[in-house]
């Protein structure tokens, strides 16, 4: 299914949630959790995540730590304590919002 | 597993993508390795995963890898601008001798834009500061007594009155009474000369605000006798006691008059019209006082117009209407055949002149104008020497602008970059000429008396005036180089063995010329002006100017001391030759007087010059025909008249020999013609003179002339003030030179011509600059053809004529087209002047030897220097 355009109005929220379950994450494995969790049904792109890493990270939502693994650079995002609320805003943000979808979807 | 090897293939397909950031790139790397390892992980190869995962990636990421790329390289604004601060501190040090160049004249041609903008400030700055001062005006007055017409700023002391009460459209109007001050003042056993004496109204101190310091003007205009000090002169008089409630007094008439003083005024500003000799203030009382003091009735009378009104209109107002009006009151109050009519002038016009009223103005709006002009032109030229400096200086930064542009670099980047660069040299360039002109500004206000003030942070508009300049500067002088950078492909740039071609009539030769043009026409100017001066200084006037002196006489006591002290002072060792006379001839201006001459229809007012028996003794003139006043005569001093030629030829006399002349009410004849001499500025030509004696020694001789023997003036002048002050114990002794008087006529055109010489110099010397900087890029292009003729036997000759004669061309084309600009700025200078040189070819061809010498002086430096060259040096490299 071709999510693309739902999931650019929540990806900061899967990025924060995911983030606030497992600590520290680097892209990749953002989007093999996502992957994973949505059982295969959303895939993130390098393109879509990444800029919003930055963006989030630039807000100082998110910060970075890079580690040398496998003869190369990763760069493991985690968040902040200002992004730790944040995340928790965004979540419950996004419970009401999908509530509210369910009742104008099932009526 | 990945390997080391593998990780490596990855990285490189990453950077030939060339995302814009490096943090991006080793994120993509690692997302591309964790998804070939999954795929290693699931059985495939590393090729084979590898593939998969770019094909994925590019089939749906194009467009966002693309747009990622964008937002990173927005975010790194901030980090291209300091790239290019970098680069363009780099480029600073290493074309270190160009970018001097540059500096330098940058710091010229600024320091000349702010030194000229602090003058036209101040000069049109005069009288602005009064309130409402845009609909402030001073009723003048032309009158047609004489041949000419006459402007004067003296009304009637009814007009103002008379405006208030009929001209509706008028707000305020006051009259402004100059007193003769001759009369010293005394303040404990002391006297004080010299000072501006003025009687006011209330109304006065409304239309032009001049505040008060200490005490008050609430109760000033309720009893007579009460004056307002100016500050320095209340400094003058009372030093540091506290003026308020002193008494000083003065003797008229014999009655001694008491004033007292109620206040202080603040000095007025330098830049209004009230610092003239005669229309500045010192002390005010009023009106009631000067009414008091000469028993005064105010009345319509012609012979009473000394005093100016001003008038404030109300917003609004049609200044044509106001006029119309206050000449219908004239002919109402004076009479239908009025000889005079007023008109009205702007007091803020009053400095400067602009409307080219016929009264001679202190300021002159031709020299702002031109003054505007040259400082624009010389930050013209400057900004040219950037603009082709920076073109010039692709050839040697190809390498870089061809790694740029291969990089991606567009055209906007090129232009910001270039702009970014002209800013930071310019920012340095102001910031050095403004250190630079608050050095230098005491100085050339020394030397050319410019009296100029240049306090940086309370001029708002100059420094956003400043910074705007700078901003335009930057975008022309760096926004050329970039335009035209851009062109180039990188190919051409990156390509060592391919120089760019000029093309046969570039921009930069066109610059070249128009600079050249610039810095040989105010050359000529300046040897015109320069020539014109020493002209009007070395004319033969028709009298001696040299060791004569002037010294005022004070006309009440004259009666019985004149002929005392032109014996007693003819004693003295060193004085050759005494004489009584009127007006200074170095003072520009003669007295009028009603003339009938025989013969002519109409009685005329005739210039008039009191002399007496030894004048032309004394001031060196020649007869023409007849004699001249002889002491046997008795009959002489009456009935006795010398004219000049000019009088003569004004008539057309066959015979002026024994005309009768009734001279205001005397009948005289002519016994004598003397030869022209120059009484006015050399800018008229010479009017007729009558020359007369007189026993009315008060109201005619002013002046006692002396002719002074070469030698021992020192000791002279000790023995004049001694002889001096024994006759007049409590006047001063003052005395003036007659060249130093006849050379401050020309005070203007003296600054005039001073400015010019400087700017002069400091356009050829930023020419130059630039010129340099263009000449060492074009031997640095033709290094390797210059080694290949010496090998083949140039000689050094050679080689120079190989550098400058393509410069030489376009120096001496810039000079042509500089000639017909000159010639017609010059005409118009010198129709000013009715003696003057004539414009011929001598002074284009000396501007043109002068500027072609120089800029060959130049391009010789960096040509020698070339050619000295070993060639093994500039032929081995490569």
């Amino acid at each position: 299914m071709n999510y693309k355009e739902l999931i650019r109005g929540t990806l900061r929220t899967i990025i924060l949630k995911l983030l606030s379950e497992n600590g520290k994450m680097y892209g990749y494995e953002i989007t093999q959790k996502v992957k994973e969790l949505s059982s295969d049904e959303i895939s993130l792109t390098f393109g879509a995540l990444y800029p919003t890493l930055h963006k989030l990270e630039k807000e100082g939502v998110l910060t970075t730590v890079t580690e040398i693994v496998d003869h190369r650079a990763r760069k493991y995002y985690s968040l902040t304590e200002k992004g730790s609320q944040t995340a928790e805003a965004k979540i419950q943000e996004c419970f009401e919002f999908s509530k509210t979808m369910n009742l104008i979807m099932q009526s | 597993m990945l390997t080391k090897d593998h990780i490596f293939r990855i990285k490189r397909s990453v950077k030939r993508r060339g995302l814009g950031s490096f943090s991006l790139e080793e994120e993509l790397i690692d997302f591309i390795a964790c998804a070939v390892h999954e795929k290693m992980l699931d059985g495939d190869s590393f090729e084979e995963g590898y593939r998969q995962v770019i094909i994925e990636l590019e089939s749906q990421e194009i467009i966002p890898i693309h747009q990622s790329s964008k937002l990173i390289k927005d975010l790194n604004g901030y980090q291209m601008l300091q790239n290019y601060i970098k680069i363009a501190q780099r480029n600073f040090i290493k074309h270190s001798s160009n970018s001097f160049v540059n500096l330098v004249g940058l710091v010229l041609g600024l320091s000349s834009v702010l030194i000229i903008t602090l003058y036209v400030q101040n000069e049109v700055s005069y009288d602005d500061y009064h309130p409402n001062a845009d609909r402030l005006y001073r009723v003048n007055t032309i009158a047609y007594f004489m041949e000419e017409p006459i402007h004067f700023s003296g009304t009637s002391l009814m007009l103002h009155q008379a405006i208030l009460d009929e001209i509706p459209q008028v707000e305020t109007a006051v009259y402004k009474r100059t007193l003769s001050s001759s009369q010293p003042l005394k303040f404990d056993e002391k006297l004080f000369y010299d000072y501006r004496f003025n009687c006011v109204q209330k109304e006065f101190f409304e239309i032009f605000d001049i505040p008060v310091i200490e005490g008050g003007i609430d109760d000033f205009f309720e009893s007579p006798y009460n004056v307002l000090l100016s500050t320095s002169f209340a400094v003058k008089i009372f030093d540091t006691v506290d003026p308020v409630g002193k008494i000083i007094s003065t003797e008229k008439g014999g009655e001694t008059y008491n004033f007292k003083v109620v206040g202080v005024l603040a000095d007025l500003p330098d830049n209004t019209h009230f610092n003239s000799k005669w229309d500045g203030i010192d002390m005010i009382s009023s009106m009631e006082t000067y009414k008091s003091m000469y028993n005064y009735q105010l009345a319509w009378d012609i012979n009473d117009m000394n005093d100016p009104t001003y008038l404030k209109l109300k917003p609004g107002t049609d200044e044509g209407e106001v006029v119309t009006q206050i000449n219908e009151i004239l002919k109402r109050k004076v009479g239908e055949e009025l000889n005079y009519e007023h008109y009205l002038q702007p007091v803020q016009d009053i400095y400067l002149n602009a409307r080219k009223s016929g009264i001679e103005s202190e300021g002159d709006i031709t020299q702002v104008y031109t003054f505007s002009l040259i400082g624009l032109l010389i930050l013209g030229i400057a900004c040219i020497n950037y603009i082709n400096l920076t073109t010039g200086k692709i050839t040697v930064r190809t390498k870089e602008v061809g790694v740029r542009k291969v990089l991606g670099a567009r055209k906007n980047q090129f232009l910001t970059q270039f702009i970014i660069e002209a800013f930071l040299l310019s920012f340095i360039a102001l910031v050095v000429s403004l250190m630079a002109v608050s050095v230098l500004l005491p100085l050339a206000n020394n030397s050319l008396d410019l009296g100029l003030r240049f306090v940086f942070f309370e001029n708002w508009g100059l420094i956003f005036g400043l910074f705007g300049l700078l901003c335009v500067v930057s975008f022309i002088s760096g926004g050329f180089p970039g335009l035209y950078l851009s062109k180039f492909t990188s190919i051409n740039l990156l390509n060592s063995n391919i120089t760019i071609r000029n093309r046969r009539f570039s921009l930069r030769k066109a610059l070249v010329i128009f600079q050249f043009g610039i810095s040989a026409a105010i050359i000529v100017c300046t040897i015109v002006i320069v020539n014109q001066l020493n002209f009007i200084r070395t004319m033969e006037l028709g009298f001696d100017k040299e060791s004569v002196v002037y010294i005022p006489l004070p006309h009440r006591e004259m009666k019985e001391k004149a002929d005392v002290i032109k014996e007693q002072f003819s004693k003295v060792p060193g004085v050759g030759s005494v004489s009584l006379t009127g007006s200074s001839l170095g003072s520009g201006h003669l007295m009028a007087q009603y003339t009938e001459i025989d013969g002519q229809e109409a009685p005329s007012f005739q210039l008039t010059l009191p002399v007496d028996h030894n004048f032309i003794n004394t001031m060196g003139m020649k007869m023409q025909s007849g004699r001249w006043f002889d002491p046997q005569l008795t009959t002489d001093i009456d009935e006795g008249l010398v004219v000049n030629e000019a009088f003569v030829e004004q008539f057309g006399l066959q015979n002026p020999l024994g005309l009768k002349i009734n001279r205001s009410g005397q009948q005289s004849v002519i016994i004598g013609v003397v030869k022209d001499f120059h009484f006015t500025a050399l800018y008229n030509d010479i009017s007729p003179v009558i020359l007369h004696m007189t026993r009315d020694y008060s109201w005619n001789y002013t002046n006692l002339v002396v002719k002074l023997n070469k030698g021992a003036v020192d000791n002279t002048f000790t023995n004049l003030e001694e002889e001096w002050s024994a006759i007049f114990p409590d006047r001063p002794f003052e005395w003036e030179f007659l060249d130093a008087q006849l050379e401050s006529m020309y005070r203007k055109e003296a600054i005039f011509g001073g400015i010019f010489k400087v700017f002069a110099l400091i356009a050829i010397t930023v020419s130059c600059l630039g010129l340099f900087g263009l000449v060492s890029f074009s031997v640095e292009r033709k290094s390797r053809e210059i080694g290949i003729r010496k090998v083949l036997g140039a000689t050094i000759s050679n080689i120079l004529l190989l550098v400058s004669k393509e410069f030489s061309k376009l120096v001496l084309l810039g000079f042509l087209i500089a000639i017909p600009a000159a010639y017609y700025f010059l005409q118009g200078w010198l129709s000013g002047f009715k003696y003057r040189i004539d414009i011929n070819y001598s002074y284009f061809a000396l501007a043109g030897l002068i500027t072609l010498v120089i800029a060959w002086l130049t391009m010789s430096y960096i040509s020698f220097k070339a050619a000295k060259e070993n060639p093994v040096d500039s032929l081995r490299a490569d």
